[in-house]
């Protein structure tokens, strides 16, 4: 029943048992049909009725107006079947355009030079296949906010928290490697995570904040003996207190020309955080790693929201119309007496 | 926030009407009708009169003028109970930024884009929990800031643009509010146009108009006097002014009357940015707050859901009374 309904109208019924208030209306007109109408006693009646039964005369073709008797009738009938249509509560469902916003990705990414080595991949650099992988996470988070926070020897906020994940992906497409050997070609894994963990904690403070540092060095700018400069275990308990959760994923080591990864320290800042601290040797690999982070930060799936507008005005006013009908057929028709 | 009784859609009250007028009809109607009985069966109206039983046509009519009442008040949408959380009003604001080169132009001090990005500035620290985004733009749009709550990130970026920012020269109006419509979301926002109203591609106009269809507002701060200023560029020896082919010096002068028709397209409005680091943050309070206030009211009476199934309820038990009811005769 319900489903003829949406068929017909395009809406949905909240409450369609309350359709069975349809028996009720037929039962009330049961209850009238059996309750002695208003008459006037009219003597030839009988006469005339006796005419009509004889079996040799062709009755009199009926006027219209008789034959129209039943239409005031006919239209309260109407009338009070739009008003039970009305009470089942029609309602248009639409996909609800205001969106959920998830838990806040920070896209932490190294490009410092050594990113341009090609061992994860034969034919793509370090930066691409990360990207690839990146962009592949972001696609299945739809209802998180992501960020991307770059660096090597200095970080820059490429793109703040954003649910606006298409222009998100076009400013990664458009992160380039440093020089190499250039001034700024270093790992700054402290300046990195402390210039993340400043990015502005959603106004929600039960939303989870969470943080992808991926890497292919070691801290080499916070060094035993260099003032000035932020440990990385330091900036991992700046991003602790302020509740977010750094998991870290270092790749390379097929290439021994390239500096390697530190994997204690990175599990050390992992460990700090409450994060997990990966590896990854190729491009397989660091899908994996994203895919297990995207699983570790899973939240139950926020089910699609939809609104739910009420559609019960037009079945009203068609009740109050045809109600004003079947007054307008009782006075036109004449059926008026008594 | 329940309990309160409210009505969702008030402005239909004139339909109440319709419950007395039903009413009154019925009874005129019955006169009459009693009037053509008695010029029909003569003087013997009482006893006629009381064998048609008029207390229970009176009930019946009565009966079917409270359901009418019943059925407008539900249409007026009455509410009550439920907890409505009042989201707060939301603006998500794409802040469309010339950073061609007459916005160098020293006209307004100390020159048109930083006084430009002074009053971004402003804006993004007066306005916290809303949502903004950055296009420059020059000859060709980039977005440099996509849609974000982090305030303070977008005023860093913002005061890192310049015209080198944007690979191509030139001031084109109608991809730049493309653009930034582009960073908003699907249901719309405002697009804040930052300029000094130089259009060298003349589709600015009609760009705005566009967005109207999608539900943008472009409201636009222009920047510069009428007069003009030359256009300061750095040199290797320091600055000089920029100077066309036949080497006179570039004047560049604020077009406000253009900018007014791009805002007014969308219904937004045009205010002078050249006043004071305020004026953005001035058009936001003053425009943009009432605005979003005024579209999530009507959200949420759209949202909401009423008790209308409780007088529809009324009205169907009144409604099949009369029926049942019939005009009988009471024996």
């Amino acid at each position: 029943m319900s489903a003829a309904f949406h068929a017909l109208t395009g809406l949905e019924l909240l409450a369609p048992w309350r359709l069975a208030l349809v028996l009720l209306v037929v039962l009330a007109l049961v209850l009238r049909r059996r309750t002695p109408r208003a008459a006037l006693a009219f003597p030839p009646a009988r006469f005339l009725d006796a005419d009509a039964r004889d079996p040799h005369d062709t009755p009199a073709p009926r006027p219209v107006r008789v034959r129209l008797v039943a239409l005031p009738l006919a239209l309260e009938t109407c009338a009070l079947v739009c008003l039970v249509v009305a009470l089942a509560e029609p309602v248009r469902r639409t996909p609800d355009p205001r969106r959920a916003e998830g838990i806040d990705v920070v896209l932490v990414l190294d490009v410092s030079s050594s990113m341009t080595a090609r061992d994860l991949d034969r034919t793509r650099t370090r930066l691409d296949v990360a990207r690839d992988a990146a962009a592949q996470f972001v696609a299945g988070r739809p209802d998180d906010r992501i960020g991307l926070v770059t660096f090597a020897r200095f970080a820059d906020v490429v793109a703040p928290p954003t649910l606006d994940h298409g222009a998100l992906l076009a400013l990664l497409d458009g992160v380039t490697p440093v020089r190499a050997d250039g001034p700024e070609d270093a790992t700054g894994l402290g300046t990195a995570l402390a210039r993340t963990a400043a990015l502005p904690a959603p106004d929600d403070t039960a939303r989870a904040r969470v943080a992808v540092l991926l890497t292919d060095g070691a801290e080499n700018v916070a060094l035993p003996g260099a003032r000035d400069e932020i440990a990385p275990l330091h900036a991992a308990q700046l991003c602790a207190e302020r509740g977010l959760r750094v998991h870290t994923v270092a790749i390379g080591g097929g290439d021994a020309s390239a500096p390697a990864t530190d994997p204690r320290q990175l599990a050390a800042l992992a460990a700090a955080t409450g994060g997990r601290a990966f590896a990854a040797r190729d491009a397989g690999a660091l899908a994996g790693v994203y895919a297990a982070i995207d699983t570790l930060e899973k939240r139950a799936a926020p089910e699609q929201r939809f609104l739910l507008e009420e559609r019960f005005e037009p079945f009203a006013l068609a009740a109050l119309g045809l109600l004003a009908l079947a007054g307008l057929a009782h006075v036109a028709l004449g059926v008026a007496l008594p | 926030m329940s309990g309160t009784f409210t009505l969702l859609r008030p402005e239909a009250w004139p339909l109440l009407l319709l419950a007395p007028a039903a009413l009154a009809l019925l009874v005129l109607s019955d006169r009459a009708r009693g009037a053509r009985l008695h010029a029909l069966l003569g003087p013997r109206p009482r006893r006629t009169a009381s064998e048609l039983a008029p207390q229970r046509r009176l009930a019946r009519r009565v009966l079917v003028a409270a359901g009418v009442l019943a059925v407008t008040s539900a249409l007026l949408r009455p509410a009550w109970g439920d907890a409505a959380r009042p989201a707060p009003p939301r603006v998500d604001v794409a802040v469309c930024l010339d950073v061609s080169r007459s916005m160098l132009a020293r006209d307004v001090a100390p020159s048109r884009l930083a006084a430009a990005k002074g009053a971004l500035r402003t804006l993004a620290e007066g306005a916290p929990g809303e949502r903004f985004a950055l296009v420059v733009f020059a000859g060709e749009p980039r977005l440099v800031v996509p849609l974000t709550r982090d305030a303070a990130t977008f005023a860093e970026l913002v005061d890192s643009v310049d015209p080198l920012s944007v690979g191509r020269g030139g001031t084109d109006l109608g991809t730049a509010l493309l653009a930034a419509a582009d960073a908003l979301p699907e249901g719309g926002g405002v697009v804040l146009l930052v300029t000094d109203g130089e259009d060298h591609g003349g589709r600015g106009l009609a760009a705005a108009q566009a967005l109207r269809g999608h539900g943008v507002v472009v409201h636009a701060a222009g920047l510069g006097t009428p007069l003009g200023g030359r256009v300061t560029v750095a040199d290797g020896s320091g600055e000089s002014f920029l100077r066309d082919a036949s080497g006179g010096e570039v004047v560049s002068t604020l077009d406000a009357a253009a900018l007014r028709r791009v805002a007014e397209a969308t219904g937004g409005t045009y205010v002078d940015a050249s006043a004071g680091e305020g004026a953005l943050l001035d058009l936001y309070e003053r425009r943009l707050v009432p605005a979003a206030r005024a579209a999530t009211h009507d959200d949420e009476r759209r949202r909401r859901r009423s008790r209308a199934p409780w007088p529809l309820a009324a009205a169907f038990v009144a409604w099949l009374a009369a029926l049942a009811l019939g005009e009988q005769l009471r024996r």
